[in-house]
Order: C-alpha cells, then sequence, then structure tokens
C-alpha cells in the first residue's frame, strides 16, 4: 500500500478562492480536504500553484496544508434519492435524516461529458404536461430543452411546480414500470423558498417521484456554482435506468452571476457584461447533456427546462439570447398577461417550440394550426374592432372565438387535464354549440364540461375514440351531434 | 235503380206534360165551342199549332203507357232476380259449412292419433329409464364402495410419507436457523472486537502521545527522529 | 552574489532562519547605505550581529547604494527558488539540534542547499513526518504502531481472561 499522500499548503487565499502548492500529480476536479475538514475542488492548474474551490465555508489561513483526497467531485445517487432535497454534494437538507445508502450506490462524477451523436435519437414522442397551452399551442418533446423566461412574478415557478405535480399525477395513472422522474434544481435561492417549494410538493405528494437539488444562496459560490451539475448527474443516473426524466433548473441566470462573481475573483479577464470568456460553454455544455437517448445507452430522455428571469424591455442581454440559441425554443411568460388573469401567462406568439410539432398526432397538430390562425387574425382584427362601432359578422365570430379559446386556455394552478379532453374542449370553438355564447358562458360551464368529457358516459366515447379521428373536421362533426345534449347540459 | 231513375224521370216529365196540358184544354175547354170557331178563326199558324198540340198529346199517351209497362216488367225481373241471388248464396254458404265441418273432423281425428301415439311412446321410454336407472344405482353402489376402499388405503401411506417428511423439514430449517444465528453472532461479535480494537489502539496512541511526550528525553527524541530519518533515506524518499 | 548566498545557505538550515536572516541584511544594508545617522543603535541581537559582521567583510564591502536593491530582490528569488523540506515534529527542539539535524540531513540526503520548514505535531508521539514535493510520509512512532497493530492486539490479547 503506498503510503505517501499527496499535500499542499496554502499560499494565498480569498474568500473562497485558495491557492496551494505541492499536489503533484493531482487533476481537475479532485477533491482536497483541511486539517479542520474544509473540502474544495481543484478548478485549474497554474504553473507552481493549485486552484481550489472551496465548498464549505470556514477561515483557511495560508500556511494550512490540505490533503488529497480520494475521492473526485461527484455525488452518490441511487433510488434512495427520491423523495429527498440534497445539496450539490450528496448530503440530505431536508431534516429527515441521513439517507440510506444500499448496496447498489452509485458515484456519479457532477463533470460529465455529454453523450455523442450516435447516442441520441429522433424525438418522436411528446411530453404531456396537462397544461393545455402547452399540449396543444406549444408541445414539448421528451428529451427537448425550452427555456422557461418571463419577468418577475409572471408565475414561472407556479407553472413549474404545476409541471411537477401532473407528472405525479400521470405516473400514479399509468401502468409504464419505469415513471417519470422530476428534478428540481434551485440555484442560488433562498432557504426559506426552498422550504416553501418541498412543502407544496409534498402537499400535493408529487415528492413521491421528484428530487430536489438545492443551494441557498448562504452557501458558499463554489457550492450555488455546482448545482446544475449535481442535478445533471442525478438525471443521467435515472435516465440510464430507463426513467425519463424532467430537470427544472432553477435559475441559470443566479448561476451565470456566481460564476461571473467566482471568475471576477480568480483575476479571469472579464467580457461582455464582465461576464467571462466562458459563460456560453458553461451553460451549453450542460445543456448538452439532455436529450433523447437510444435503448444502448439507457434509452429514455432527460427534458430539461432552464429558467430564467429577464426585463422583458430588453432581453437582449448576454445570458438571455446565449440561452435560447442553444435551447429548442423558449416559453415567454409575462406578468402583464398573468394581470390579465391569464395563467399560465405565456405569449403565445413570441413562445416557440422548435422540436415539439413532430410529436403532436396529426388531430392535435391541426386543430392547433386552426387555433393559432384563428388567434393571428383576432390580432389583427383587435385594433379594427375598437374604432368600428357595427362589425361584420365574420369579424365578430374570430373576435369571440378568440376570446372562447383565451377562456379555455385559462387554466388554475394544480389542474391536470388530459390531451384528449384539452383538444375536444378547444374544438368545441369551432361548432356551433359555442357560435353565438359569450366567453362569460365558457367561464361558468368550463369546468362542467371538463367533467362531462371525463366522465359523463354520453359524452365519454368521444374521449374513447379520440384517436380514431383522422381530422380535425371530423371530431368538429362528432361534436356537432352532441350538440343538443351539450346544450341541455349548459343552460344558458 | 239504375234504370229506375230514368223511368221516374220519364213518368214525371210526361204527366207534367198531361197535366199541363189537360189544364190548357180545360181552358180552352170553358170556350169548347169557340174551339171550332176558334180553329175556323185561327190563322194559319194558330191551326199549325192546334195540330202539334194533337200531336204531342197523342205521343205523350204513347210515352207513357210504353213506360208503365217498362216499369212493371222491370220490378217483376228485378224480384225474380233477387230471389235467385238470395238461392244461389244460401246454397253456396251451406256448402262453405259443410266443407269447413269436414275439415275439422279430419284434424281433431289426426290430433287425437297423434296424441296417442306419443303418450304410448312416453310411456315405453318412461318405462326403459326406470329400468337403466334402477342398473346405474346398482353398479354405482359397488363402484363406490370399492373407490372409498383404496382411497383409504391411498390416504394412509400418504399421511405417514408427509408426516415423515414435514418431521425432516422442520428439523432441517430448524438447523439452517441455528446455523445462520450463529453466524450472525459471530459476525457481531467479529466486529465488535474489531471496534474494540480500534479503540484500544486509538486509545493507545494518546495514552502514549500523552505519557511518552512527557517522558522522553530530548535525546530519546532526537533518537528517535534519526531513526525516521535513516528509514526515509533508505527509502529513497528525498531525492 | 552566489558567494553571498552560499555564505548564507552554509549555516542556515530552516526556511524561518533564512527568511529572518535575508530580512536582517536588508534592513542592516539600508541602514547602513542610506541612513544619515550611522551611528544610531540598530536593534540586532547579538547573534545577528555576529552574523551579520561574518559577512560584511568579504562580502559587502563592494556593495554600494546603487546594487544594494537589486541584490536583496536577487536575494529574495533564490530564497523562494531554495527547495524545503517540511519536517513534522512531535517536540519543540532547540536551534543547536536543529543544525545538527540539517547538517546531517544535507550529508545524507545528498542535497547540500536543503532547508527544513519545521512544523509542530504532537499527535506524532516521536519520530517525525516528511513532506517533499508535495508528498506526505509518516515515518513517526504514531505510524508504527498503525503498521504493527495487529502483533500489538495479539499481545493484548494475551492478557485477556477468556479467549
Amino acid at each position: 500500500m503506498n503510503q505517501t499522500q499527496e499535500v499542499g499548503y496554502v499560499q494565498s487565499s480569498r474568500d473562497f478562492l485558495v491557492y496551494l502548492d505541492g499536489l503533484p500529480s493531482i487533476k481537475i476536479n479532485d477533491l482536497v480536504e483541511n486539517e479542520q475538514g474544509l473540502r474544495g475542488w481543484i478548478s485549474a492548474l497554474l504553473k507552481n500553484q493549485v486552484e481550489v474551490l472551496m465548498v464549505d465555508s470556514g477561515k483557511v489561513t495560508p500556511g494550512q496544508m490540505f490533503k488529497r483526497l480520494p475521492a473526485r467531485l461527484s455525488i452518490n445517487v441511487g433510488d434512495y434519492l427520491l423523495g429527498r432535497a440534497v445539496n450539490p454534494l450528496g448530503i440530505a437538507i431536508d431534516g429527515k435524516g441521513p439517507l440510506t445508502r444500499s448496496k447498489t450506490t452509485n458515484l456519479m462524477e457532477l463533470e460529465q461529458v455529454a453523450l455523442g451523436i450516435r447516442s441520441r435519437q429522433f424525438i418522436k414522442e411528446q411530453f404531456t404536461t396537462g397544461v393545455s397551452l402547452i399540449d396543444c399551442l406549444i408541445p414539448l418533446g421528451k428529451g427537448q430543452r425550452e427555456l422557461v423566461m418571463g419577468d418577475a412574478h409572471s408565475g414561472k415557478t407556479g407553472f413549474l411546480i404545476d409541471l411537477i405535480v401532473n407528472q405525479s399525477k400521470l405516473n400514479r395513472t399509468s401502468n409504464k414500470p419505469k415513471k417519470t422522474i422530476c428534478i428540481y434544481a434551485s440555484i442560488g435561492k433562498p432557504a426559506a423558498s426552498v422550504r416553501n417549494l418541498i412543502d407544496v410538493l409534498r402537499a400535493n405528494k408529487a415528492l413521491e417521484y421528484s428530487v430536489v437539488i438545492a443551494a441557498s444562496s448562504s452557501e458558499p459560490a463554489p457550492m450555488i456554482f455546482l448545482t446544475p451539475k449535481a442535478a445533471f448527474s442525478v438525471a443521467e443516473f435515472f435516465q440510464r435506468n430507463g426513467h425519463d426524466v424532467l430537470l427544472i433548473l432553477d435559475d441559470l441566470g443566479t448561476h451565470a452571476k456566481i460564476y461571473r462573481e467566482m471568475s471576477l475573483l480568480g483575476f479571469k479577464s472579464p467580457g461582455r457584461e464582465s461576464y467571462p470568456g466562458d459563460i456560453f460553454y458553461q451553460h451549453a455544455h450542460l445543456m448538452e447533456r439532455a436529450g433523447s437517448f437510444k435503448a444502448g445507452f439507457g434509452g429514455a430522455s432527460i427534458t430539461a427546462l432552464p429558467v430564467i428571469e429577464l426585463d422583458l424591455n430588453d432581453f437582449t442581454t448576454l445570458i438571455p439570447t446565449s440561452l435560447m440559441s442553444m435551447t429548442d425554443g423558449h416559453l415567454l411568460f409575462k406578468s402583464s398577461l398573468r394581470n390579465q388573469g391569464l395563467q399560465p401567462a405565456i405569449d403565445i406568439f413570441l413562445s416557440v417550440s422548435r422540436v415539439g410539432r413532430q410529436t403532436q398526432d396529426r388531430l392535435t397538430n391541426s386543430i392547433s394550426a386552426r387555433i393559432r390562425s384563428t388567434l393571428t387574425q383576432a390580432e389583427e382584427l383587435q385594433t379594427v374592432s375598437s374604432f368600428s362601432a357595427e362589425l361584420p359578422i365574420q369579424t365578430q365570430l374570430i373576435l369571440r372565438q378568440k376570446r372562447l379559446l383565451d377562456e379555455i386556455l385559462k387554466q388554475d394552478p394544480l389542474t391536470y387535464i388530459p390531451k384528449e379532453v384539452q383538444v375536444i374542449m378547444l374544438s368545441l370553438v369551432y361548432t356551433s354549440f359555442l357560435k353565438d355564447k359569450d366567453h362569460s358562458f365558457m367561464e361558468k360551464y368550463k369546468n362542467n364540461l371538463i367533467n362531462a368529457f371525463l366522465t359523463n358516459p354520453t359524452f365519454n366515447n368521444i374521449t374513447k375514440s379520440f384517436y380514431t379521428f383522422k381530422s380535425d373536421q371530423q371530431l368538429i362533426n362528432a361534436l356537432e351531434a352532441e350538440t343538443a345534449k351539450l346544450n341541455e347540459l349548459c343552460p344558458s | 235503380m239504375e234504370v229506375f231513375l230514368p223511368v221516374t224521370a220519364i213518368v214525371i216529365s210526361s204527366t207534367l206534360a198531361l197535366i199541363f196540358l189537360v189544364l190548357y184544354l180545360k181552358e180552352r175547354g170553358s170556350g169548347h165551342e169557340n174551339l171550332h170557331i176558334d180553329l175556323k178563326d185561327l190563322d194559319p199558324g194558330g191551326q199549325k199549332n192546334y195540330q202539334l198540340l194533337n200531336e204531342a198529346i197523342k205521343k205523350s199517351q204513347e210515352m207513357l203507357s210504353a213506360s208503365e209497362s217498362e216499369s212493371l216488367k222491370m220490378i217483376a225481373n228485378s224480384k225474380t232476380n233477387i230471389q235467385k241471388l238470395e238461392e244461389e248464396h244460401t246454397k253456396e254458404l251451406e256448402g262453405y259449412i259443410k266443407q269447413f265441418e269436414e275439415s275439422i273432423k279430419n284434424t281433431s281425428a289426426q290430433v287425437s292419433q297423434s296424441i296417442n301415439l306419443a303418450s304410448s311412446q312416453f310411456n315405453t321410454f318412461l318405462q326403459q329409464l326406470a329400468e337403466k336407472s334402477q342398473q346405474f344405482e346398482a353398479a354405482n353402489e359397488q363402484a363406490t364402495t370399492v373407490r372409498i376402499e383404496k382411497m383409504l388405503d391411498q390416504l394412509e401411506t400418504k399421511l405417514s410419507d408427509f408426516l415423515l417428511e414435514s418431521e425432516q423439514k422442520t428439523t432441517g430449517a430448524i438447523d439452517l436457523e441455528l446455523q445462520s444465528t450463529r453466524q450472525l453472532i459471530e459476525t457481531y461479535k467479529q466486529q465488535q472486537l474489531k471496534l474494540i480494537d480500534e479503540n484500544i489502539i486509538s486509545m493507545m496512541e494518546r495514552t502514549m502521545a500523552l505519557v511518552i511526550g512527557k517522558r522522553l528525553t530530548l535525546k530519546d527524541q532526537l533518537d528517535l527522529v534519526y531513526e525516521s530519518l535513516e528509514k526515509a533515506k533508505l527509502e529513497k524518499f528525498i531525492i | 552574489m552566489n558567494n553571498l548566498w552560499q555564505k548564507i545557505i552554509t549555516n542556515t538550515y530552516t526556511v524561518k532562519t533564512l527568511k529572518n536572516r535575508v530580512r536582517f541584511l536588508r534592513s542592516y544594508l539600508n541602514r547602513a547605505k542610506f541612513d544619515q545617522n550611522p551611528n544610531k543603535e540598530q536593534n540586532l541581537s547579538p547573534e545577528e550581529l555576529i552574523w551579520i559582521e561574518s559577512l560584511a567583510e568579504e562580502h559587502l564591502l563592494d556593495v554600494d547604494t546603487k546594487s544594494v536593491s537589486p541584490m536583496m530582490d536577487e536575494l529574495d528569488e533564490m530564497v523562494e527558488k531554495t527547495e524545503a523540506l517540511t519536517v513534522y515534529f512531535p517536540f519543540d527542539p532547540p536551534s543547536e539540534e536543529i543544525d545538527t539535524l540539517g547538517s546531517w540531513m544535507r550529508s545524507n540526503f545528498g542535497k547540500s542547499e536543503l532547508i527544513m520548514d519545521i512544523k509542530y505535531d504532537p499527535a506524532l508521539i516521536g519520530g517525525c513526518a516528511l513532506v517533499w514535493k508535495g508528498l506526505y510520509r509518516d515515518f513517526s512512532v504514531r505510524k508504527k504502531i498503525q503498521d504493527e497493530k495487529q502483533q500489538i492486539l495479539d499481545s493484548f490479547r494475551k492478557y485477556a481472561p477468556n479467549s
């Protein structure tokens, strides 16, 4: 047994940045620990020194000895993570006791090279969210990276929580052996909001298939910086075991700021907006780890939803534009829409999903094309309508359809609507049942209609035979046939 | 009826003509003497009229008599026709009734025949059935007694086998359990011993650190240091 | 320059002493060359004075005001470059013994300019632990105990009542 151990002595230290000498054969991402047990990881190898970023907060003085640890920067992964909240190094932070280590504990390195093209497959399956606006108009695919951006208080976090809760509902009702796992990475958020999130998830019984990886804003910057890497490593573990994974990174703007802080402290040259030159790499190499993988590489998929908060007056700053270019689409949240009562407050015209369309079935695709054209026409006619008192009938119809569609697309938080019912509800706008009805009618009867299409045997057959319809016109005709019964159900 | 209407029309029209004529004649008759005078007095037109009237009177009288005779003929005819029809109908009806009665008689005869046949067959069948069931019962009884005896024998053997087997199994299981618990105890013992060993070592280290640190003289310390340095030299630690 | 360096390093065996001596030399020279009042008392201890005076004759005569700074900077650089062997002692050795140790090391390890960086670790019980070029190796009594653990335990077991 080799009895020598590599050590290094502190030459200089600056907050969480420590420079050591010695450590002759150390590599980047190895771990070192000092006599007080404070750990750090090697971030750079300079000519005569080694740069270490401390993950534990404590006083580091020159002359202290740091020993090299046998471990590299990694996290323990396993099924025991489900339902728990951990920090990026794998220590439990939810107060439910230490993580039970089963025999099949794996150590996943935080820094992984993303799998290459050979391992990827075409994104064919839709990622069902249970939110009408997303599933019909801006569909997501399994393995897609979709940027969630918006200004403050526009309902992004609420929407993301809805996604997690709906996935857990889907998990409970489906009989697939491998469930969808949700991983929420909280990057530099206050400890109270992390606590809040865990409580909300527990109250909605969504923790069973979720993992929370959090570094609160009081942790040292390197710890916060490691959070997305840890989240991706955990996601990759589950993906390699055949589970589909939903990974939410909230938010990457804070991550970029933390990285800027670390780089400026380390005297790296600042670039645009004082961010270091490799900020794009830091985000891009993370995003590349998501995707849809072939069976030989675990099958399944990792769907990544990075979040960024921005100023809507100017979203041409560096980080949002970089993120937009490295993701497969974005969802734009506006607080103004939220104040008008639209929830989720997504601007349909400014949001895009580049990969989602190929995953939608033909019927939903044609309905969504119809809806989009109606909404576009209504936008154009909106200005006209404010001028003229007496509008032609066609214009009135389109405007009324738009208001009905808006009303149907509104969805209360923590509600789940199956995809078939979503499309049926949206198709109702094009039937004679809603031809003369106003959006207040829809406001009154929306829930009744949704319940009817879910449970009422008279209407249930349409829902059950949803996939037999070959075109949107067929579906509309089928709904026309039920107009009388619908009128009975909803007396005006 | 159809003949009746035109006949009556003719009769009525002719009687009316007659009445008119009689009245006219009466009127004229009051001045009967005047008639001839009238005739002479009359102009050629009037004379013609008189002639026409006479012809008309004759014709109508002829017509009346003809129609009367015709009507009397028709009445007689119709009466005879009606009588004939009635006779025919009654004949036909009687014929039908007779046929119907015959057919009923035939069918009832057939039905009663078939009923008799069926009941006789049924009776024979019942008899056969009764015989068969009796035979079957007897055979069954025999077979069941034989089988019961066989089963009892089998049961005996099986029970004894089972008891033997279960005995073996339980003893085997108990042995295994015992073994595993012994093993568990062993491993626990080993673990505890290891812990104790480690405790001993650490205690020793601590005591030595305290005691020897104080007791060793400088010379001893230095000797130890030189020993370590020799070791380092041997291992070529400093290159 | 080299001569001066050689003179300094010959009887300096620890990093601390080396740095201190260089520092004294710098302040002495600054005073000697730049101070308006050369007769002002210098705050040096007798050993230091002796040492500096031993240097003074041979090597410092030809030092003038211009070459003081660069010479001292060069000396500092050479100090930085010197490889230090970090030694962990469980006790605090007196300076003569340190010198003896130092010269022993220099002759036995074949490094004529070896200097020690002395640190104190009482948990080592006896002997020492060395760190050379970033590699830490424990040669102390503590390590010996850990290595001989089994034998020690066996001998303890002899005294155990049961087994």
